[in-house]
């Protein structure tokens, strides 16, 4: 998938095909789940807010402009979507704890569709209990095939703030792995 | 979880719900219309116009109805203040007797309430049966003289009613009326256009969060007793409004030497302003219209556009500018220090995030001179600075104590402690330009030990398994 394929669903769409944006969450929906996860830490809340961002593709049809691919405006959206959510959280003081299925296997299950490689899924999985910032860019970089400047675009950062991160990131990434008993240097 | 069909079908139903809700929201509009025979003003166009004059009379706006929020869209299209004569009930034929002028919001058992934008969606389900009395609330914003006004509660909601002479009106909850800011209690009294009088003078005396409370001064800078503003983001719709206040305050204002100049406050009108350019659909020719221009591109001697650039300087130092130029559409905000810019009239732009990034606190005036303080120096310096350069050199990070990473080639570093926490100034060097750019870490999360990964390409992680 690249972005040129996401522009052009999304043309289509505008233009009176329902099937493009058919097309847009058949290609996007996974991964961007597994992004939106990354900041509200709830699988379900990452599901509805997923939805909530075609929606608005579906009814605002906001204008896409070919400054970056689909797939980095689409997770800017995204990334946007999920802050909002957050500071409606932080305001509200009204996170919803209802009765749910385990998220943790639907996690697992989504990051095993999304990254299809058990070694991944391993470092997915300590990449998640990194800082925010760090893991973010590690699994937009690594895990989602974003270049940095991809990256910096979603994350509202410079390029070199992105090389940093990615930088410091991998420190910790070592920290943490050293921490759960990995000694990469046998295997 | 939802496999790809089934929120593709969701999706679509969704979408048919919305198709109707709005068409059923112009219908009843359509209705009420006729049956008062009153004239609705336009959203956008009441909206843009009051932005106008706010930001031309420096004042923060207090109620945005057409918020960019998608789940309000269709609620905001119908926001008008309804005129609830419908003269078909008793009820409502009562109302014309009614005195009570709407006020924009009220203080009710310790919540603030705001004007609500579903009101016409309640109306019809819920207001002409079960309304009942739930007691007195004290009015914070007006446009007549009443200070309080009798409340009533609509059965299943949170919501709250009035009615008043322009008939009846419905609140919604926006927030707590009271806030702890460094241990002391604060009660909002009154509402900003109070505080505005003092808005230009005001001066921080404590903060906590997102919460600052302000002590107010006159015109010659003299403190004026007992008047006090409360700024927050707490308070939904309101974001960005000195509030007046009473509480505890202490009369040792001992936290004026922390802060910078007082055009900091320009920084509470950059939010108030990116709010109403995107809510409103303001582009950079209505700004350059109403304000006229202040600079001009020029590039080799040829005068390429006039603009406008306002600077604004945050409570962390941080200077931002805004710029709007004839020759496009576009209304950018632009960080001094770092150079990222955003356009505030992209859709996608988060302008909040980024006029709020998460910030390490800086080392404030007045303390005993050590490394913290050095920083804070150097980086109120570099902030300062402009396009054509900050001033601030090589020579002098390394004299202010920065070493050299040993890492990072053009990246010098300096580990202070503040407050008992340790962070990491990072100074990078633009070879270009031989600007410097600081940027301050929390140490913690970037442990920088020799030999850790530096030889470890990040692609080359998996093989760590």
């Amino acid at each position: 998938m690249n972005g040129d394929s996401g522009a052009e669903y999304y043309f289509r769409y505008i233009n009176g095909d329902d099937g493009g944006i058919e097309d847009i969450v058949r290609a996007y929906k996974d991964g961007l789940i597994f992004f939106i996860n990354g900041y509200v830490k709830d699988i379900y809340i990452a599901e509805e807010i997923t939805e909530d961002v075609f929606f608005r593709l579906m009814v605002k049809k906001p204008p896409y402009k070919a400054k970056y691919s689909f797939k980095t405006w689409l997770y800017t959206i995204g990334r946007n979507m999920a802050l909002d959510y957050l500071r409606k959280c932080k305001t509200r003081k009204e996170i919803s704890d209802y009765e749910k299925p385990n998220p943790y296997c639907e996690e697992v299950s989504l990051a095993d569709k999304v990254i299809r490689n058990e070694d991944k899924i391993a470092l997915y999985e300590a990449l998640s209990k990194l800082p925010e910032q760090y893991g973010q860019a590690l699994k937009l970089t690594f895990l989602q095939g974003f270049t940095n400047e991809q990256a910096a675009k979603i994350m509202h950062k410079t390029k070199r703030q992105i090389e940093m991160l990615v930088y410091r990131g991998k420190i910790a990434l070592k920290k943490q792995l050293q921490k759960e008993g990995f000694v990469y240097e046998n295997r | 979880m939802k496999t790809d069909e089934e929120m593709i079908k969701s999706l679509f139903e969704r979408r048919e719900e919305y198709y109707a809700a709005n068409a059923k929201k112009s219908a009843v509009m359509a209705a009420i219309k006729a049956v008062c025979g009153a004239v609705l003003p336009i959203a956008a166009a009441g909206t843009a116009a009051m932005f106008l004059i706010l930001a031309q009379k420096n004042i923060p706006s207090d109620i945005d109805v057409s918020r960019n929020e998608m789940s309000d869209t269709a609620a905001a299209d119908t926001a008008e203040p309804f005129n609830g004569d419908m003269g078909e009930t008793d009820d409502f034929t009562k109302l014309k007797n009614l005195k009570v002028s709407p006020p924009l919001c009220f203080s009710f058992d310790g919540q603030i309430y705001g004007a609500a934008e579903e009101q016409s969606d309640f109306f019809e389900e819920n207001a002409a049966t079960k309304l009942t009395e739930a007691g007195i609330a004290r009015v914070l914003e007006t446009n007549s003289d009443e200070s309080e006004c009798t409340v009533y509660r609509l059965d299943d909601s949170d919501l709250k009613v009035l009615k008043t002479k322009e008939g009846i009106k419905f609140y919604r909850p926006i927030g707590k009326s009271s806030y702890t800011v460094s241990g002391r209690e604060f009660e909002i009294k009154a509402l900003h256009s109070t505080a505005e009088k003092y808005r230009a003078t005001a001066i921080p005396i404590c903060r906590e969060g997102d919460n600052t409370v302000f002590r107010a001064c006159d015109e010659s800078g003299k403190l004026v007793k007992d008047v006090f503003m409360l700024y927050t983001t707490e308070l939904l719709c309101f974001d960005s409004v000195l509030w007046e206040v009473t509480g505890n305050i202490p009369e040792n204002t001992r936290g004026l030497e922390n802060y910078p100049d007082l055009d900091f406050i320009e920084y509470f009108n950059l939010i108030v302003l990116c709010e109403r350019i995107r809510s409103n659909g303001v582009k950079a020719n209505d700004l350059i219209d109403k304000y006229g221009c202040n600079t001009d591109v020029v590039i080799d001697g040829e005068l390429i556009s006039k603009g406008i650039q306002v600077y604004y300087t945050d409570l962390n130092y941080t200077e931002y500018v805004l710029e709007a130029y004839a020759d496009s559409d576009e209304i950018a905000i632009t960080r001094m220090a770092t150079g990222e810019s955003v356009f505030i009239t992209d859709d996608i732009c988060d302008y909040r995030e980024f006029l709020n990034p998460d910030r390490v606190p800086l080392a404030v005036k007045g303390e005993e001179v050590n490394a913290a303080d050095t920083v804070s120096r150097l980086m109120e310096k570099h902030v300062r600075g402009s396009a054509e350069g900050n001033g601030l050199t090589e020579k002098e990070i390394i004299m202010a104590g920065f070493t050299k990473s040993e890492d990072v080639s053009d990246k010098y570093e300096l580990y202070y402690t503040f407050n008992g926490k340790e962070y990491v100034a990072e100074a990078y060097i633009d070879k270009g330009t031989d600007n410097v750019g600081v940027f301050i870490a929390d140490a913690e999360d970037c442990v920088l030990v020799e030999d850790v990964l530096s030889d470890i390409i990040f692609n080359d992680l998996t093989k760590l398994f």
